[in-house]
């Protein structure tokens, strides 16, 4: 009997395609993802705009808290660990927790290193901004990548960007000569045979959800429809007039996201969804985005 | 002309649909794979696959767009794996919407979570296959009606009643198209 192949981790991330990830900050919220129809949960301290508006060091949540919604719901539970902080990733992972996202929106714990994922049992997920830092980190065992977006801000722009620049990165792969893609690879600074599989493939060889930034059904929907396998909503759900009919709607729009008339349904009475931030307004230093390496 | 629909509202689809399509081709019949995301879609199949994913948010979101209406109206056969097998029970140690089309009752996540998904070789009507179980369910109980197909010890993780079929396993995860194809030749 085999644990914690790579086979087992990328395919519990194919398992979540189609799907919603939403991020909890309580046993409440995670019951109300749960019957929303959410696909797996993200448990942290606080939602990313609150983060974001707190300052100061955000680490991994408090582990009574991770093992009260692990108890709680019957889907998966993912959590967060600062980058390059095997510890906490150690404790996630002995907790029970089904995925750990080395996260952005989290103070780095190393400038220089990634975890390396490979040695874990559990699967990880890692933000990407383009298909170099993508491959970097499948390369380190990622079993699945998110665009990074903006984390906190309600604004799908970042994360439109980041997706837009993969698949148009993929896109230019599968135009190049073999020989090619050994330059391409150096430019991108990663693994060869990681380029070359995207190539054959035309697509990343693992799943790639959108996050930072979804606030609506239409952002899900609009992210699915540039490719996406399944979205992730951080503070878009909890910080929005009315969590359980927007966590629904979402759900719905993210299923169907081709299809205008049901998003039209979805979309009609939610109330105000959660007040959002102009990208340029937030200070260098405060990008999230930049943060991972 | 045979028509085999993948249920395409969550889950691993893609995987599904690529070994469906070659099952098909293998098997030298005149057919067609389609995705499944109405009731129109469900109703003109003759056999429906239900990918593994989550089966509380696939059971919810067949509901509510009418593919299990046109299923049970149609009497259309269903293959599931994994969330597949448990939307296929009477009942589950959890409450949910389910398809109810097997008189069996599953426990989600029967061998733990994550971390304790395995990849084991199982014996299916005699012959291997790799076995890749990802927070899989097992079958906890079954009628008079229900054969099983396979076990690992004495937990049940394969049956079959009528044309109905459910493996709490990932043979789309493996290039197997051995199950598929005899999914296929039931419905035919």
């Amino acid at each position: 009997m085999l644990h914690g192949t790579e086979l087992l981790k990328k395919g519990f991330a194919k398992m979540t395609k189609g799907g919603v990830i939403m991020d909890v900050v309580n046993v409440e919220q995670a019951a109300i993802a749960e019957d929303a129809g959410a696909v797996s949960i993200m448990a942290l301290e606080k939602v990313p705009s609150d983060i974001r508006a707190a300052g100061g060091v955000a680490r991994m949540a408090d582990p009574t808290m991770v093992q009260e919604i692990i108890d709680e719901v019957s889907i998966p539970v993912m959590a967060k660990v600062r980058i390059g902080h095997i510890a906490e990733a150690q404790i996630l992972q002995t907790l029970g927790v089904d995925m750990i996202d080395e996260s952005e929106v989290l103070t780095p714990a190393d400038d220089t290193f990634h975890i390396d994922k490979k040695k874990f049992t559990i699967p990880f997920v890692c933000g990407a901004r383009n298909l170099g830092e993508a491959l970097r980190r499948m390369d380190e065992g990622a079993a699945m990548i998110r665009t990074k977006g903006e984390p906190g801000t309600g604004n799908i722009v970042e994360a439109v960007r980041h997706m837009r620049i993969i698949m148009g990165q993929i896109r230019e792969l599968q135009n190049k000569e073999e020989e090619e893609l050994w330059t391409i690879a150096r430019e991108i600074e990663s693994p060869l045979e990681l380029v070359k599989e995207t190539a054959k493939l035309g697509k990343l060889p693992v799943v790639n959800f959108a996050a930072g930034g979804v606030a609506t059904p239409a952002d899900a929907s609009l992210m699915m429809q540039l490719g996406s396998d399944g979205v992730f909503v951080g503070s878009g759900i909890f910080k929005s007039d009315n969590p359980e009919e927007f966590a629904k709607a979402i759900v719905e729009a993210t299923a169907h996201y081709n299809e205008p008339e049901v998003l039209a349904d979805v979309s009609r009475g939610l109330g105000k969804a959660m007040h959002g931030l102009e990208i340029s307004e937030i200070a260098d230093a405060d990008r999230m985005q930049d943060r991972g390496w | 002309m045979i028509i085999i629909g993948i249920l395409d509202l969550q889950g691993d689809v893609y995987e599904h649909f690529q070994i469906a399509q070659k099952a098909l081709d293998n098997l030298n019949v005149e057919g067609q794979v389609i995705k499944v995301r109405t009731y129109e879609d469900a109703s003109q199949c003759n056999g429906i696959i239900i990918s593994g994913g989550e089966s509380t948010v696939i059971g919810k979101l067949i509901v509510e767009n009418g593919i299990k209406d046109a299923i049970i109206k149609n009497d259309i056969p269903v293959f599931g794996t994994c969330a597949g097998m448990v939307l296929l029970a009477r009942k589950t140690d959890y409450d949910q919407p389910l398809l109810g089309l097997m008189d069996m009752e599953v426990k989600r996540n029967a061998f733990g979570r994550q971390k304790d998904s395995f990849e084991q070789e199982i014996d299916i009507l005699g012959e291997k296959y790799s076995g890749v179980f990802i927070r899989a369910p097992a079958v906890d109980g079954i009628g008079d009606k229900v054969q099983i197909l396979s076990q690992i010890g004495n937990i049940i993780i394969g049956v079959k009643q009528g044309k109905n079929m459910a493996i709490a396993f990932h043979p789309e995860l493996t290039e197997d198209t051995r199950l598929h194809e005899y999914f296929i030749k039931e419905v035919l």
